[in-house]
């Protein structure tokens, strides 16, 4: 292949790239990834923790970050940008300016010598400002690739780093360069930024005073690797703030700052920053002035109450001034809304939630790619409904925050999304082949000859740690046949030599002893495989992270730590084996169930794709949920056109099997290799599938409302779903007025959550009762508008001028009252702006009814062994990164099976299923992880005490032998199954007990400390 | 001397065998001398005459019981056995519809060291009379009250499982009563010892221990094929006696017992050495008992 | 008693998240006393209890075992099962009159280098207070 011809280009690499490039890498696409900053990572790494779990952003992150740059199908380009891009779909010429940093990625180690050598220090912008670092810097810890990079407008051009660099990885003659690339579908993920209200909104006091910061820098503040090490503190003072305030849409939701949308996200972030701050010190008061709460997504309205409950105080108010005391505290000025009182209060620090925007560098993108903007610089879709993820240009797709705020599950989504939709100019195009390991020298006859090579990182690990005599002591361990120092381990000239000594003398086990296994063990598992070791026969001692560079004062004990830790090593490297690679094929084909929007969405990506599709409908006809609906927003397509585009579009391909009225009736095997029986119902015929992976997107439903709000009491009480069917159907006749209630069924004891969509369609709704119906009063009963997604709010605030609805803001704890009075039916609400109890008399009363999963999910659950939550909606993989996925591999899901979402989300997400779904089938083999669990039937009483432990489902006890059976393909090598085994019949390859004892054992053996 | 008890168990093993409901029948037989029975397998009617059911019937039977799996199998219990077998059925170890389980009236179980203590001397006769036990020695009859010469496992009996067995011999099992306090007393004393001094206490007894493995060997939630704590058997350090490893030794026994031990304290009957190991099952008692 | 007593801590972390943490104490430079030898394995589920009572026997004075926070573990609940387990095998050391401060489980993310540290410096400082591990027969 020509070096510079790849089949996609993904630009950006913060989360949505990152998931864009490993789903096209993964399916076997040459992928080329072009980051503008010096790491990927993007906004997510700087992220504290994320909501509404609480992970650990930069955990969750930094494995997608190694597993990208170490992917064989990824070129990674950092400090680089696309400047222009000619030719067509399958055809685009790209051009690409490559910065140069001035150090060279492959002699740079990642030491850091010449930060501490370099004399320039400026901001962090990376910790918000809120820091400082050096002139040649990494990003962060965590950085990808792990290299340092010259910050050229503030280098002094001294020479300092240069001296101080060991492996002479530094030269200021290299030169920024041009660079010509051909790929055949591109993806746009540059993501996003907040506002720094600066010029906009002085009153808040950015930039002016010095306790204001925005919400990104508080999350600085937050992360344990920031700059205050986790420590909240003023930056003022340093001093431990008492209380804090939070300012909701700051620059958002406003016409006259210019950024008329909704953040989306800064509710919930603002809520997790409250929560954790008080979690941490629980004396802090926090408040958060906001609008409306939008709590709008799966679980987040409970996320919100904890907060409360912990808590953390709500204002509804959006402060008019800040002012500055005399301590650099800060003073509000503002009115609450629901008690009409006006107040002034001090606040220790005030965090801004501040607009999120697109990066400036949009607009020049946007001229590069021929694609096009929207008046703020979001790349747009081509269609907002129908196509959200294709650009303007054919070929090139949308993902994440590049074309509006999202929040990070619906990034993912977007980006396997767009991943999937730019497969399918790839479809004819050669994948690349799995690898072939190099033959493998058969050792387990062999007694060990353990090959010890201590590293001295230059003066990293040397100038701490006596090399010399670690290595004299490794050398002196009876299984060592080999024992060697050198400079730069990892340098290609030291892996020679480790190649050659393996060779030389017979090595049938290697030791490294130089850094973390993490980032740097397989390099060094590659070298042994060149020459016939297998990964498994290669073991790290850790002797930079955990030794020189944490005990740099202490270089005694230091070296006799690195001794024992070889030793250790040395110890468990005689209780290693091979891990043998196995892999299983996959049988073509994939079975979606449900054919609703997403359903069939997900069959049409795939079949573009090239893959057979069998498409299952449970009703007799496909459509879901299109078929009740009338118009959709934003631009008021009829349902059923949409529903009739996509029914030929799965009709007219061959690859599509489509089976209506019909279930699944039993579905067994694993990833590669399910086996399920369709029921095509009484009399009709049972119908045996084989596929390799399944999608599940049956949708939801609304709940039974019957007894409440009188719905079921008289024919004028619908809900919402039935009011679409009048709009649709020209039945809703001329009702003078028309309640509609949000949040029936919702937001209370017995169903906490929010339904995401309600407040949006009630939106779009009313808009369309308007039209139907003109001079129809609507009164539209409501606690927090929730319209969050891209163009909603823009809709919302047209509706509100073009229907001029009543708007009442009820609470929870007094829920409207419907009755029926001598055929009249009086609607009560107890106002909570006016303070005032209202009666309305209703000519028709509709209910945005609560929402949950289809009623076949607790069936099908079972089946596929699957999770759903008490409301229905199925369980995903990973709240945050792993949207699509179910534990359980092999099986995905997408669209309101998930939780309801809009329309283009749901096509977003079906798109993404369809991606993740087509990776084992495309590859045709599935890896089955070498460290998984293995059982020694002879030692296994089949007492069964392991099962449970498995989150994979991955093991069974084997009713007829009284033994457990391990499903290896299902599993991911934790180990846990193996700790509750009393007997040690179970085993974790490459983590026996033995290899786990060996080194527990030798830890301490005869060393001083 | 036949009990009416002991003549009804004879008869409904016998039937049993005779009706081929089970292939075997397991309870005790008389031992060497009138303190010690031994368990026993019946596999024929005429066999049954062997069983016997009297006040020394300490054994557990469930771990003989497993080591039937597999066959048609009907057994005598006691609270404590029962206790064991559920444990056991709930891990698999047997199958319950292999088993014919008859649950016996069960008195409490005489403690060797009490009636030492009560008749000094070889004693070669023990009897029932009433509430009374008769222990006969060379030169004694001593008849003591069954109560006052129990284990103290017994005294504190915690009761048969409800709805468990098939059948029943002898008193109808009594409604379980509440745990007296007096199960705890030992545990509860060594919990208000400092650290330290539960360290000694345990580090005194345990360097006692031989490393014969008694305690796991009779032990019937030891299920395991091989034991992985005594694997190592010829390791330097367990010949030497390390008392670390005894320890080690000690406390991973305990924890493996942690969700099944059912409190029936064979470990600390069979221990040569007499180490208070019975100690070990209480606490992992309590410790379940207040989760 | 001429050298004062340094305490032999054994530690075993996750890969994911503590021994990731371990790494960026490493990278940030944070200093901490030398008393600690760490095993990586792939999860704290995978901890066997028996590893820590081998650690005691073969001459640690402490043991730690550190994983992922609650919630974030790689695995979904390997954690939780570490957690549950080591509630139980805690309660069984001091019932046996192994000092509490011996054993710790502790929870720390990738990004905790400084937290993982302070981890560290604490329970060295809480041994050397303690003494070495023996059992003593009078």
């Amino acid at each position: 292949m020509d070096a510079h011809a790849y089949d996609a280009l993904v630009i950006g690499a913060g989360i949505s790239g990152m998931q864009a490039a490993l789903d096209l890498a993964e399916k076997g696409y040459q992928v080329l990834v072009v980051e503008r900053q010096a790491s990927i990572g993007g906004t997510m790494a700087k992220l504290d923790k994320t909501f509404p779990t609480n992970d650990c952003a930069i955990c969750i992150t930094a494995p997608k970050m190694v597993e990208l740059a170490r992917h064989p199908n990824i070129t990674l380009l950092t400090s680089a940008q696309v400047e222009r891009v000619a030719g067509s779909v399958g055809h685009f010429e790209v051009t690409i300016w490559r910065q140069t940093t001035y150090v060279d990625p492959e002699k740079c180690t990642g030491c850091g010598d010449c930060a501490r050598a370099c004399p320039v220090e400026v901001a962090d912008t990376f910790n918000g400002r809120l820091s400082r670092r050096k002139a040649i810097y990494l990003q962060f810890p965590q950085a990808v690739p792990a290299v340092y990079t010259i910050d050229y407008a503030q280098c002094t051009g001294c020479g300092a780093c240069d001296r101080a660099c060991g492996p002479g990885a530094i030269s200021f003659l290299r030169r920024s360069q041009p660079l010509t690339v051909t790929v055949g579908s591109i993806v746009v993920a540059t993501g996003f930024e907040v506002l720094e209200p600066t010029e906009l909104r002085r009153e808040y006091g950015y930039g002016r005073f010095a306790n204001v910061l925005t919400a990104l820098q508080y999350e600085r503040l937050m992360a344990a690797s920031g700059p205050t090490d986790g420590h909240v503190t003023r930056p003022s003072d340093g001093q431990a703030p008492r209380s804090i305030a939070w300012i909701q849409c700051v620059g958002s939701r406003s016409t006259q700052g210019g950024h008329p949308y909704c953040s989306k996200i800064c509710c919930m972030y603002a809520t997790k920053e409250a929560l954790i701050t008080r979690e941490h010190a629980p004396d802090t008061a926090t408040t958060i002035f906001y609008m409306d709460l939008r709590a709008y997504g799966k679980d987040f309205q409970q996320y919100y109450r904890r907060a409360a409950d912990h808590g953390v105080r709500y204002v509804r108010s959006r402060p008019a001034s800040v002012s500055e005391n005399a301590d650099q505290s800060l003073m509000l000025e503002y009115e609450d809304t629901l008690t009409g009182k006006v107040a002034s209060e001090t606040f220790d620090l005030l965090v801004l939630s501040t607009a999120v925007v697109p990066p400036p560098e949009n607009r020049r993108l946007a001229q590069a790619l021929g694609i096009a903007v929207d008046e703020h610089g979001f790349f747009v879709a081509r269609d907002a409904l129908r196509a959200p993820l294709h650009a303007t240009r054919e070929g090139i797709f949308l993902a994440g925050g590049a074309q509006g705020p999202n929040d990070i599950p619906d990034c993912v989504a977007q980006a396997s999304g767009a991943a999937g939709l730019a497969a399918i100019p790839l479809s004819q195009r050669q994948r690349t082949a799995e690898p072939v390991p190099p033959a493998e020298r058969d050792v387990a006859a062999e007694a060990p000859r353990t090959g010890v090579f201590v590293c001295s990182c230059g003066k990293n690990i040397g100038g701490f740690v006596d090399v010399e005599a670690v290595t004299a002591s490794a050398r002196a361990l009876p299984e060592v046949a080999f024992a060697e120092a050198c400079t730069f381990a990892c340098s290609e000239d030291a892996q020679r030599k480790i190649r050659g000594a393996i060779e030389a003398n017979g090595l049938n086990r290697v030791v490294v002893a130089a850094c973390s296994p993490i980032t740097h063990g397989p390099v060094f598992q590659q070298t042994c495989a060149e020459v016939g070791l297998n990964a498994g026969l290669f073991e790290m001692a850790n002797i930079r992270n955990q030794c020189s560079w944490v005990h740099s004062s202490e270089p005694g004990p230091a070296t006799t730590k690195a001794a024992d830790l070889v030793r250790m090593a040395v110890a468990r490297a005689s209780y290693v084996k091979s891990l043998p690679v196995q892999t299983i094929e996959v049988t073509p084909g994939c079975l979606v169930i449900g054919g609703g929007a997403a359903g069939m969405t997900a069959a049409i990506t795939l079949a573009e794709m090239g893959i057979e599709v069998v498409l299952v409908e449970r009703e007799t006809v496909l459509g879901g949920k299109l078929n009740l609906l009338g118009k959709l927003a934003p631009n008021d397509l009829p349902a059923s056109t949409f529903r009739e585009h996509l029914v030929h579009e799965v009709q007219r391909r061959p690859q599509i099997k489509v089976f209506t009225g019909t279930e699944v009736g039993e579905v067994s095997g694993h990833v590669g290799n399910f086996q399920v029986t369709l029921d095509g119902g009484l009399g009709e015929a049972i119908t045996q599938v084989q596929v390799g992976t399944i999608i599940v997107a049956t949708g939801f439903r609304e709940v039974d409302l019957r007894g409440r709000y009188g719905y079921g009491d008289d024919p004028r009480i619908i809900t919402q779903l039935e009011l679409e069917r009048h709009l649709r159907d020209g039945t809703l006749g001329k009702p003078r007025s028309v309640v509609m209630i949000n949040c029936a069924g919702s937001l209370d004891a017995a169903n906490p959550s929010c339904c995401r969509i309600g407040c949006s369609v009630a939106v779009k709704n009313a808009r369309l009762v308007h039209q139907a119906a003109p001079g129809t009063q609507v009164f539209l009963l409501y606690q927090d508008l929730r319209v969050y997604g891209k163009g909603q709010e823009e809709a919302f605030t047209q509706m509100l001028a073009e229907v001029a609805p009543q708007r009442i803001r009820y609470d929870a704890e007094r829920p409207p009252q419907v009755s029926l009075e001598h055929g009249r039916i009086m609607v009560t609400v107890y106002d909570t702006l006016l303070r005032d109890e209202l009666e309305v008399e209703a000519d028709l009363v509709v209910l945005t009814a609560a929402l949950r999963g289809d009623g076949e999910t607790p069936r099908l659950k079972q089946m596929l062994k699957v999770g759903a939550n008490a409301q229905d909606f199925y369980h995903e993989a990973h709240a945050k990164i792993r949207p699509l996925d179910f534990t359980t591999e092999g099986i995905y899901l997408c669209g309101g099976d998930h939780y309801p979402r809009s329309i283009p989300d749901t096509l977003a997400q079906a798109a993404g299923a369809a991606s993740r779904a087509a990776i084992p089938l495309l590859r045709g083999r599935v890896k089955v992880e070498p460290i998984v669990a293995e059982v020694e039937a002879a030692r296994c009483s089949g007492c069964g005490l392991c099962v449970p432990h498995c989150p994979y489902g991955a093991m069974r006890l084997d009713p007829e032998r009284g033994v457990l059976v391990i499903e290896e393909v299902l599993c991911k090598g934790c180990g846990t199954c193996v700790a509750a085994c009393p007997s040690g019949a179970l085993q974790q390859r490459g983590f026996a007990d033995a290899q786990v004892l060996a080194m527990i054992e030798t830890a301490w053996e005869g060393a001083l400390v | 001397m036949t009990t009416a008890l002991e003549t009804q168990l004879r008869s409904r093993a016998h039937d049993l065998l005779a009706e081929g409901v089970v292939e075997l029948f397991l309870g005790y037989r008389q031992g060497s001398n009138p303190l010690r029975v031994a368990p026993f397998v019946a596999r024929t009617p005429l066999e049954t005459a062997k069983l016997v059911w009297n006040a020394v019937c300490v054994p557990n039977l469930a771990g003989t019981l497993a080591k039937h799996a597999g066959q048609r199998i009907g057994v005598a219990l006691k609270a404590c056995d029962a206790q064991s077998v559920r444990e056991l059925l709930k891990l698999n170890q047997l199958e319950r519809s292999r088993l014919y389980l008859i649950g016996i009236g069960c008195a409490g179980m005489a403690d060797p060291a009490a009636i030492t203590d009560a008749a000094p001397g070889r004693v070669t006769g023990l009897a029932e009379a009433g509430p009374d036990l008769v222990l006969t020695t060379a030169d004694d009859v001593v008849r003591r009250e069954r109560g006052t010469l129990l284990l103290t496992k017994c005294a504190t009996c915690t009761g048969m499982p409800t709805d468990f067995c098939d059948e029943w011999l002898g008193e109808a099992p009594p409604a379980p009563p509440a745990v007296p306090a007096e199960r705890f007393a030992a545990v509860q004393a060594l919990a208000t010892l400092a650290p330290p001094e539960r360290l000694a206490f345990w580090s005194e007894h345990l360097s006692r221990c031989t490393l014969c493995y008694a305690c796991q060997t009779v032990c019937p939630l030891c299920f395991c094929k091989e034991c992985a704590l005594t694997l190592e058997r010829d390791h330097p350090r367990r010949q030497a006696r390390e008392p670390m490893t005894i320890f080690a030794y000690h406390l991973m026994r305990a924890y493996h017992l942690a969700d099944r031990c059912t409190g029936c304290d064979e470990c600390s009957r069979v221990c040569p050495e007499d180490i208070p190991l019975n100690l070990i099952c209480r606490k992992l008692e309590q410790d379940r008992s207040q989760v | 008693m001429s050298e004062p007593f340094e305490p032999k801590i054994v530690g075993l972390l996750c890969s994911w998240c503590a021994y990731a943490g371990a790494d960026t104490a490493g990278v940030s430079r944070v200093q901490y006393p030398p008393n600690l030898r760490i095993v990586r394995v792939m999860c704290s589920g995978r901890v066997d209890p028996l590893f820590v009572a081998r650690a005691f026997e073969h001459g640690a004075d402490g043991v730690l075992v550190a994983g992922c926070h609650p919630g974030d573990c790689h695995y979904l609940s390997g954690n939780n099962y570490a957690e549950e387990r080591f509630a139980k095998f805690a309660q069984l050391l001091d019932f046996f009159g192994l000092d509490q401060r011996r054993f710790k489980l502790a929870w720390v993310s990738g990004s905790e280098g400084a937290r993982f540290a302070a981890i560290v410096a604490e329970m060295t400082e809480e041994l050397r207070a303690l003494g070495p591990l023996e059992l003593k027969v009078q």
